[in-house]
Parts: C-alpha cells; structure tokens; sequence
C-alpha cells in the first residue's frame, strides 16, 4: 500500500464505542472486530476518504509521534481491515 | 406510558395489567401480572391489543417463526400460535386444543414480549431481575445458570422482583438504561421450589414432574408491585463456574458487549425483524454505561443465600475512603 492511496470505509458497518475500544458489526454478515489503541480513532478519521499519508500525518499530531512511526502501525492495521473487508483502497485521486 | 390490548374477540376483557410501562388489556386471564395502578395516563397510540382468535395464524407445517406482511407468527407445538402485528400494538393467540394455560402464558411473557420490545425501541435482556437499593440489578445467564434461583433469595430477603425471563431495557436516554418492570412472578423448577420451600405461592406446569416443561410460576411480592421505570444499576453475568467462595469482577469492553450480545433475549428475531441496527446500538450502549459483573459463586441451592448477601452487601455497601 502506497502513501498516495486512497482509503475509504465500506458500507454496511455499523460502529460503537464500549469503554476504550471501537467495536464494529458488519450488518449483514453479523461479523464483529473490536478494535482497540488508537484504531477506533482511524475508523473515525475514515468518515470520509483519505490518503495513507494524510492519515499518518493527522495520527501523528494526535498522538505527538512521527508520521513515520504512525505508518509502521498504521499500515499493517489497514491491512487487517482490508482482510476483513472493512474498507476500499482506491488509486490517488486526479490532481 | 403505553398500553396494550389482549382481546377473544367479542369475549370478556381482563385487566387493565400493567406490563413493562404498558397497560394491557386482555381477553385470557393473565395471573402472573399486576393490576394497572393507574399512575400514568395512557395514550392510544400505546395501545396494544391481544385477541384470542379461533382460526388458524398459520399453515400446519409452519415453522417456529415467520416474519410476513401482516405481522410476525409464532408457532409453539402443543401450545399455541401468536401473531404481533407489524405496528406492536396487537397481538393475536390461537390456542391449541387442550393447551396448559401456564405453558402459553411462560411464551406470551417470552417470546411474544421479546417481539413487542424489539417492534417498540427496547431491548429484552434474557435475565431475572430485582430492585436493590433504587437500581435494577438483572441476572443473566444461560438456561440453568441460576438466574431465577439467585433473584428468588434476594426476592425473599425483601428486595422486590422485577421481571423474570425478559427485562425490557429502554435506551431511550442513552446515558441512563431504564429498565421497565414486568411482573414480581419468578419460573422456578422443583428442587429451587422445595429449596425455597414456597408451598402455596406456586402455580405448576401441567408436564408431570421429571418431564420437559415442568416448572413452577412462584409469586413472590414483598410489596407494592412496582411499575415505574428503574434506572439499570448493573447486570450480572451468571456461568455454570463453580467458585468455592462467591465474588464478583468487572467485565470492560468487548467482553461486557459480547456476554450482553450473547443474553439479547431471541436476538436472531430482532434481527430477523430488520432490526439488527437497533440491537447493536443497544447492546452498544448497555456495555459503556452499566457495569457488567461476572459472578463466580458455588451453585449448591443450599449456598444460595451466601451469594444472595454478598450481592446486597456490593449495592448496599456505604463508600468509605481514608
């Protein structure tokens, strides 16, 4: 996954907040995924598309750390939500 | 407040009831409920009406539950056929040739309720539940786990019965889960009955003793029955694990929303009835405001009572710091 691609939400989740952890259900299937740390923040930054790099940026000032550091977890957590058919990435969009 | 209807036709009305803030009006005599005490006027569009109908609600190969254009059917073999019309006000009961009265009502006060809550914003918790200190505090647990066991003791302590089988939860604030009472009348099997030694209080199933689908309605009301809404004050989470000693630990997040996910009471009809949205919104809210305690406690009926005090002592306790 590049830095200029976009991430988007897929339809059909719904998302709650329990205590710390973000849990979600895929309303058709009845699928869960809990996610905890700052992956409930990331699903919130995804209410509307953004780019890998726009995502670590704004995670790095939220979380005071490098956007490089917010990458190496940010990444493989997209990843997992890419498996579990939680969200689109898409080609960068057209300048 | 809302009101509900249960009608045979053109027979003799019973009640008015008061079930979960409803007022209910029906055509069979329904003993395990208490009278409407008249505190809250209510307002047609709560109405709900329960009728006694002679014809058939479904085919004769039905299966347990269809969800059709005019209402969800129900069909209990032996027992009876109930439909809830689309709008929750209106629920029909065909019963079977020869049906134990009790039997029908143990499905209209579970099932039947359960559809009624979910076509009507609530969520029916599976559980038994009691009034202490001001707060609701609901057992909950899988079949055989002890829930109606647990709040009998502490029914007898004197802490008012609330609900038993389904606890109407109303979200309508979700900062404060209201539960909505039902009827201080507990389902008990022979050994609790015999343990509790309740005598007269008991009404029986017609199934003879040893066979499926015996069990005993015990009344226990160790004052006015209460109506009103009572704030949620926690649910606790009944297992089959024996601990020598009884105590209790909190459950947080995922886990307090799985064990509430797996106690929605019939869940797979809500979300049969469209309403998987709701559900999970409810369950949602339910594990971030109330505490969710699971229960280790010895299971012999006779140690019962040791659970039931350090229960109390847990709502009763006065906080104290140094």
């Amino acid at each position: 996954m590049t830095d200029d691609r976009l991430i988007a939400r897929r339809e059909g989740w719904i998302a709650a907040w329990v205590d710390e952890n973000l849990i979600m259900m895929h309303a058709e299937s009845k699928f869960y995924l809990n996610l905890t740390g700052s992956g409930g923040r990331i699903w919130e930054l995804l209410e509307s598309p953004r780019s890998v790099s726009d995502l670590c940026e704004t995670l790095g000032r939220e979380f005071d750390t490098e956007p490089d550091a917010a990458r190496l977890e940010v990444l493989p957590f997209l990843d997992q939500l890419l498996l579990r058919k939680a969200i689109d990435v898409h080609p960068p969009a057209l300048p | 407040m809302s009101v509900i209807v249960i009608s045979l036709n053109d027979n003799p009305q019973y009640g008015p009831y008061a079930l979960c803030g409803w007022h209910l009006e029906s055509a069979i005599p329904l003993l395990e409920l208490t009278p409407w005490n008249g505190a809250q006027k209510s307002s047609p569009e709560e109405t709900v009406r329960i009728e006694l109908q002679r014809l058939p609600l479904y085919e004769p190969e039905a299966p347990f539950f269809t969800n059709g254009e005019d209402g969800v059917c129900l069909r209990v073999k032996g027992v009876a056929g109930f439909r809830v019309n689309s709008g929750a006000n209106h629920v029909t009961v065909q019963p079977e040739e020869d049906a134990d009265p009790l039997l029908l009502r143990a499905y209209l006060f579970g099932s039947v309720l359960a559809i009624l809550c979910y076509r009507r914003g609530l969520f029916p918790l599976h559980g038994s539940c009691v009034l202490l200190d001001g707060e609701a505090v609901v057992f909950s647990g899988a079949s055989g786990a002890g829930k109606s066991t647990l709040a009998t003791a502490l029914a007898l302590r004197g802490h008012p019965l609330l609900c038993d089988d389904v606890c109407a939860i109303d979200l309508s604030n979700p900062q404060r889960p209201m539960l909505r009472p039902a009827f201080p009348r507990v389902r008990l099997l022979p050994d609790a009955i015999d343990c509790f030694q309740m005598g007269e209080a008991v009404t029986y199933s017609r199934a003879a003793q040893g066979r499926k689908g015996h069990f005993g309605m015990a009344a226990i009301q160790p004052g006015e029955a209460i109506q009103q809404p009572v704030p949620l004050g926690a649910i606790y989470a009944l297992d089959t694990t024996v601990g020598d000693q009884a105590s209790r630990s909190l459950l947080r997040g995922k886990n307090a929303f799985a064990f509430i996910e797996s106690q929605a009471h019939r869940g797979w009809m809500g979300r049969k009835l469209g309403l998987g949205g709701q559900l999970f919104g409810h369950i949602a809210m339910l594990a971030a405001t109330v505490p969710v305690y699971r229960l280790e406690r010895p299971c012999a009926l006779d140690r019962v009572d040791e659970v039931a005090c350090l229960v109390e002592a847990a709502h009763n306790a006065v906080d104290m710091s140094t």
